[in-house]
């Protein structure tokens, strides 16, 4: 998902020439916020979301921001926020003594973040649980992480409880 | 349903423990209903116990073996040694109903007498699962070969309707299976869950209800739930699999710990049997407190996923002689309204 947020000129046919060089470059649109409430100086702030394809992030987005550039829009905002997924796991052993760093590190290679640890603990010796929240985006297939952190598991010999 | 006039219908009744018998009560208070308002006499012409046979190719007298109750073996009629590996060919009969005790090595002696049924033109109704999840493809085609129906409602579920949604989902595409098929382990996860107990009372505790048998290995350790889940991906997916492409985890090794947490994120720990993307799975999850995987006790629940409907889930008790028996009444109003109907 592409965020891109600029100011236009309260004049008619404004918006209509900030979206052509989205759309001529393949651009989706989402969705348009144009806050007339907020309009200061004769400009007001446009918000539009819109995604583009992957093979066109490169080449395409550098062509939209000089083709508005060259328009005159002013650009205040122009980023690539990659859509989020989570999942939750549940480790039953060791989890600790097992070097969870070394667990939520081998997690990270593979593109995810463990964004959250819950965990009960009684004595540092003994076995405990831990429920770790994963983030991941979505280009990301849950199924390539769990099966790392079965692997992880299975080597520091922990209980896995996966999400439905 | 139009059937010729007041059509006689003769069965093989093998095994008369808890299922057996509560065939025989089921069958007794139905028959009338059976006769007038479809007009077919369902008669039994010969159960099999272990050590011999009651026959009678006339029909026995359903009332008489009922008030006989364990002292069957005095009636005249009993063939002390007679059994039914050796007799169903030469038995004349529509239908043969198998209900001995599950096989998980074998499947014996449940799966010769399929086979010798189907060979001796009868069709097949069994509450015994084993057979199913150890030889499924060659009975069914053994059963295709000689042009016999074969039918087993109640070896998933007992009395919910799973296996018939094969035929009730044809118009649509089914494409993964989440289900909790055993009745012992969901009680026990239930009871760890809501009374903060140890997986091993909470066993005790079953085994003292009648929930858990003295052994408890093949329903706590999953292998009961998978041969379950490879009867149900096999006949309403079409799938060619057997209980060794099940991958298995027992819940034995719960400790409440896990269960403590998972609750305090709203999510419990239920032992699911999955078949989805050619993989057969039964495992313990975390389902989330509002899914409808969520059940307690000792229920049973089936969650169909289709292509072109979004999910389709059963619910319901899923062990018990009397609903087992009325899955096998259903198996064989099947049977009829398909062979003796017009
Ligand atoms: N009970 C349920 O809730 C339920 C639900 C669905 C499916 N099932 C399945 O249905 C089957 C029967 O269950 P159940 O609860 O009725 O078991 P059960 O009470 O043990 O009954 C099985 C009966 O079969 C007899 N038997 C054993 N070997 C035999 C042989 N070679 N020939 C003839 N009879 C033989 C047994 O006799 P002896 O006792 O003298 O050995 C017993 O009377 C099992 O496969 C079970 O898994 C049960």
């Amino acid at each position: 998902m592409i965020i891109l947020e600029a100011l236009l000129k309260d004049q008619p046919g404004s918006l209509i020439e900030f979206l052509k060089p989205i759309s001529e470059n393949g651009g989706n649109i989402f969705g348009i916020i144009h806050d007339h409430n907020k309009k200061k100086n004769n400009l007001i702030p446009v918000h539009v979301t819109f995604e583009l394809h992957e093979e066109l992030l490169k080449t395409n987005l550098p062509k939209i921001r000089e083709a508005l550039e060259e328009k005159g829009i002013k650009i205040s905002k122009l980023t690539q926020e990659l859509a989020q997924q989570e999942m939750k796991v549940i480790l039953w052993g060791h989890v600790f003594e097992s070097d969870i760093v070394n667990t939520v590190k081998r997690i990270a290679e593979k593109g995810a973040r463990v964004s959250e640890i819950r965990a009960k603990l009684l004595e540092v010796k003994d076995e405990s649980s831990a429920l770790l929240t994963i983030e991941l985006p979505v280009s990301i297939d849950k199924e390539t992480i769990l099966d790392t952190i079965q692997q992880i598991c299975k080597e520091k010999n922990l209980l896995l409880f996966k999400s439905e | 349903m139009v059937l010729l006039a007041s059509k006689i219908i003769k069965t093989i009744l093998i095994g008369k423990g808890n299922v057996g018998e509560s065939f025989i009560n089921l069958l007794y208070e139905k028959n009338n209903y059976l006769n007038q308002k479809l007009g077919i006499e369902i008669k039994v012409i010969a159960i099999f116990e272990i050590d011999g046979a009651l026959i009678d190719d006339d029909g026995i007298n359903l009332k008489e073996i009922i008030e006989s109750k364990e002292n069957f073996r005095e009636l005249k009629y009993w063939n002390k040694g007679v059994l039914a590996k050796d007799k169903i060919k030469e038995l004349n009969a529509d239908i043969l109903i198998e209900t001995t005790p599950t096989n998980v090595k074998t499947g014996e002696p449940a799966i010769t007498h399929i086979k010798e049924a189907l060979k001796s033109n009868k069709d097949v109704i069994s509450s015994n699962k084993a057979p199913f999840y150890l030889k499924y493809h060659e009975l069914e085609k053994l059963a295709k070969d000689n042009n016999r129906l074969m039918r087993f409602e109640a070896t998933v579920g007992s009395a919910i309707p799973c296996l018939a949604m094969e035929e009730l989902l044809n118009g649509n595409i089914i494409e993964g299976i989440y289900a909790i098929l055993n009745g012992t382990s969901n009680y026990i996860l239930s009871r760890m869950t809501s009374e903060g107990i140890s997986f091993e009372f909470a066993l005790k505790e079953a085994q003292e209800l009648g929930y858990a048998e003295a052994d408890p290995t093949l329903d706590i350790e999953g292998y009961d739930a998978a041969g379950k889940l490879v009867i149900l991906a096999n006949k309403l997916m079409g799938w060619n699999k057997t209980i060794d492409d099940v991958e298995i985890q027992g819940i034995s090794k719960i400790k409440n710990q896990v269960v403590e947490l998972a609750k305090s994120e709203d999510v419990l720990v239920k032992h699911l049997a999955i078949a989805e993307s050619d993989k057969l799975i039964v495992e313990p999850r975390l389902v989330k407190k509002d899914s409808p995987l969520a059940i307690n006790g000792t229920l049973n629940v089936v969650q169909i996923k289709t292509r072109y409907a979004g999910d389709i889930i059963l619910t319901g008790r899923g062990a018990g002689g009397n609903e087992a028996a009325s899955a096998i009444i259903n198996d064989l109003l099947y049977i009829v309204s398909r062979r003796f109907s017009n």
